[in-house]
């Protein structure tokens, strides 16, 4: 098999590195040499997880916020743990929405495949996954996530999994996309069909009927790995989870201040913690390290930026591979991005004397499932609650639930007087970005909501 | 630097298209109000974008007899804007085309612009403040571009396309609006023995018609004025029109809007930090 072909993400248009002094040079060419020789065994020895690892541990005081390393040390020793040896046949494919307390309850791996997609994405694998997705038949009409996912596995760079794990509920398009990602893994796939409750009455009846399926799954993956599923494990899970939750609480609190404590393209690196670590100690480490160092710079006045022009509230992903997106808006201009729909705490506590049935509760409470209403009136709540200026929908390609109800959340937002730009794009196919196009809508938006005008437009090839 | 009367100023504003680059001259007043239009270039942009900018500018400036040390303020606008040398202030083609179609037509509430690459409609309030846009997706369906290329599969000059518009009887059907996929469209079109004019009136009825879907998703309402290069397409105009009702406002050259507005955006700078409305 011939090695990945890499999109040198450090390259400018003509193909010259962009290093700007020898330092930059020599880490480049590291970088490429590494990257060059980035083979599925590379990838998965637990040698690379464990240097990355150290490394984020000696510069843990190097990341802003320190937090980020914290997530960074524990990401990359789940990562390292789960392709090691010892945990071989326990490690379980997740997608991001899955209840991951009760695999930590169980002493397994949950490795969300969206976001080994997205780490693909940041490291310039994912043309090359997107390919061979694409090659075996999978459409370049799906979605991203998916396709590089898939692509990953079928190029033999993810842990081999015990089982795969996924609910139907936001993203609809998961249960398909695992089917076939089972497939090549050849492992058995438990999908949590997880109804809409649109009437009062049918709410008791659709919670019991999920509560059902996380505890067959949960049986059923321990049967597979030979892992216990203990109630004092489970209880514990829930109660990791609860307290990370009320340190998620926390942060939010602190980012209704103004100025912002932190920035978007800050916040949006914690995604790691709140789709895989969810009932482990390390999505509590995660936070209450964050919310402490927001509580400091409060405390000592600094801002996320030097100049806070206008408060921005950030609508579904955005775009994992090297871009300029949220550097344009927040770095460039001083938009910063004080809420994002997905680090957004939506969940009540979870019951730990009752862990199955408020899992279930905590699936159906997502304002994004259901009627699309619901979720605009969700969007408009948060707009107000962090008092933004303006809201940003980042329209992923191929992902039907989220783009779907656009119209209504910009009509929700509009009766409030609340601008929504709708910015068309891919969060893993760096192939569909184009970045002038897509700065000029960023930049007009700003010039709409009167943000003193800058660069108008960032680094923008002279092609249009 | 050249002052014209006591407290009246130079300023340029140059908008670097796909297509054309455009600059224009604008005299105003010490408040930043624009008093005339000194004059105004165009050249095609080509391969270099800096370079247009540069010829359009020295073209604007030999119309009005001024230098390039009269312009007190200069300001670009389009995709090239970052190319542009020696421009105080970069401004996107949605804040210039706005400004620009509202100062050439004031009774202005929405503005098409179909340029070279992007599509877009602009929607502005009583004060002319862009209060919305919507853009094309990233493809070059509906744009400028499209068109260009049609114009070459049909073997007919992209300044001939109106006029063959108005001699056709009844339009051709065409489905594709992805350029690549109505390209070949066109070309079986052709070799079905399809009259071209008839197939000219297609493809402007399928521009209208996207164009017209971008509208409604703005939310744009009349009077609707029309800049970029493809105003001056009879035949896309009146298939608009009729789409979406209404007579469209074009200014004489509608392809300076771009510029002018960039200009404008230019005599608020110079005019100090109190910012008139846009368009004013």
């Amino acid at each position: 098999m011939r090695w990945p072909r890499v999109d040198w993400p450090w390259k400018d248009g003509a193909g010259r590195v962009g290093a700007k002094d020898r330092w930059a040079g020599l880490k480049t060419q590291a970088q490429r040499a590494f990257l060059e020789h980035l083979a599925p065994r590379l990838v998965r020895s637990g040698l690379l997880y464990d240097v990355g690892e150290r490394l984020a541990r000696l510069r843990a005081a190097d990341y802003p916020p320190r937090a980020t390393g914290v997530m960074a040390q524990a990401g990359l020793s789940l990562v390292r743990r789960a392709y090691s040896r010892r945990y071989r046949r326990r490690v379980v494919w997740t997608n991001v929405f899955a209840p991951t307390e009760i695999l930590y309850a169980m002493d397994l791996l949950p490795f969300s495949l969206e976001a080994a997609a997205a780490t693909a994405a940041s490291l310039g694998l994912a043309g090359y996954l997107l390919d061979v997705a694409e090659r075996n038949w999978y459409s370049s009409d799906s979605c991203s996530f998916h396709r590089c996912a898939l692509g990953a596995a079928l190029a033999g760079f993810l842990p081999a999994p015990a089982a795969l794990l996924c609910t139907s509920h936001i993203c609809d398009g998961a249960p398909k996309a695992f089917a076939r990602c089972a497939e090549a893994a050849g492992r058995p796939l438990f999908v949590l069909d997880t109804p809409v409750v649109t009437g009062g009455g049918a709410a008791a009846a659709a919670e019991s009927y999920l509560a059902r399926q996380i505890e067959t799954a949960a049986n059923e993956i321990s049967r597979l790995t030979g892992s216990a599923l203990r109630p004092e494990r489970l209880r514990e899970a829930c109660r990791l989870s609860n307290e990370a939750r009320r340190w998620m609480l926390e942060c939010a609190a602190l980012r209704r201040d103004r100025p912002a404590p932190v920035t978007g393209a800050q916040s949006l690196g914690f995604l790691f913690a709140v789709f895989t670590m969810q009932g482990s100690q390390a999505a509590v480490d995660v936070y209450r390290t964050l919310a402490r160092e927001l509580a400091a710079r409060r405390r000592d006045g600094r801002a996320a930026v030097p100049r806070e022009t206008a408060r921005l509230l950030w609508l579904h992903l955005y775009p994992f591979y090297p871009n300029g997106v949220l550097t344009f808006l927040e770095q460039g201009h001083g938009a910063v991005v004080v809420a994002e729909e997905f680090t957004h705490v939506y969940w009540d506590d979870l019951d730990p004397h009752d862990p199955f049935a408020s899992l279930a509760r905590k699936c159906l409470s997502h304002f994004g499932y259901g009627e699309a209403s619901r979720r605009a009136r969700a969007v408009a709540a948060l707009a107000q609650e962090y008092d933004v200026d303006g809201v940003i929908h980042f329209s992923h390609w191929g992902c039907r639930q989220s783009c779907g109800g656009v119209r209504l959340i910009k009509d929700e937002l509009g009766r409030r007087g609340v601008p929504l730009l709708a910015l068309d794009g891919d969060c893993v196919d760096r192939r569909s970005y184009a970045e002038g196009q897509t700065l000029t809508r960023l930049a007009a938006f700003l010039e709409m909501l009167g943000v003193p005008a800058g660069h108008g437009g960032g680094p923008i090839t002279a092609r249009g | 630097m050249r002052r014209v009367g006591a407290v009246a100023s130079i300023v340029a504003g140059i908008d670097v298209g796909s297509l054309t680059t455009e600059a224009a001259l604008l005299e105003v007043a010490g408040n930043g109000a624009p008093l005339r239009l000194l004059g105004q270039g165009m050249v095609m942009t080509g391969h270099d974008a800096r370079g247009a900018a540069e010829a359009a500018l020295a073209a604007a400036l030999a119309q009005a007899g001024l230098g390039r040390g009269d312009v007190l303020r200069l300001v670009a606008t389009g995709y090239g804007r970052i190319a542009v040398a020696g421009a105080d202030q970069r401004v996107t083609e949605i804040t210039c085309h706005a400004r620009g179609a509202r100062l050439l037509l004031p009774a202005t509430r929405t503005v098409i612009d179909i340029g070279g690459q992007d599509s877009k409609v602009i929607v502005l309030d009583d004060g002319g403040r862009v209060v919305d846009f919507a853009m094309n997706d990233k493809c070059a369906a509906g744009t400028g571009r499209f068109l260009e290329v049609m114009a070459a599969a049909l073997g007919v000059a992209l300044d001939d396309m109106g006029r063959r518009d108005a001699a056709a009887h009844g339009a051709v059907s065409i489905s594709s609006m992805c350029t690549v996929f109505a390209e070949s469209e066109v070309v079986s079109l052709i070799a079905a023995q399809e009259p071209r004019d008839a197939i000219i009136r297609g493809l402007h009825e399928a521009v209208a018609e996207r164009t017209a879907a971008l509208c409604a998703r703005a939310g744009g309402a009349p009077p609707v004025a029309m800049t970029g290069g493809v105003a001056k397409n009879a035949g896309v105009v009146r298939a608009l029109e009729a789409r979406l009702k209404t007579r469209l406002l074009i200014p004489p050259d509608p392809q300076m809007a771009g510029a002018i507005g960039a200009a404008l955006a230019a005599a608020d700078a110079a005019a100090g930090p109190t910012r008139p409305a846009p368009g004013s």
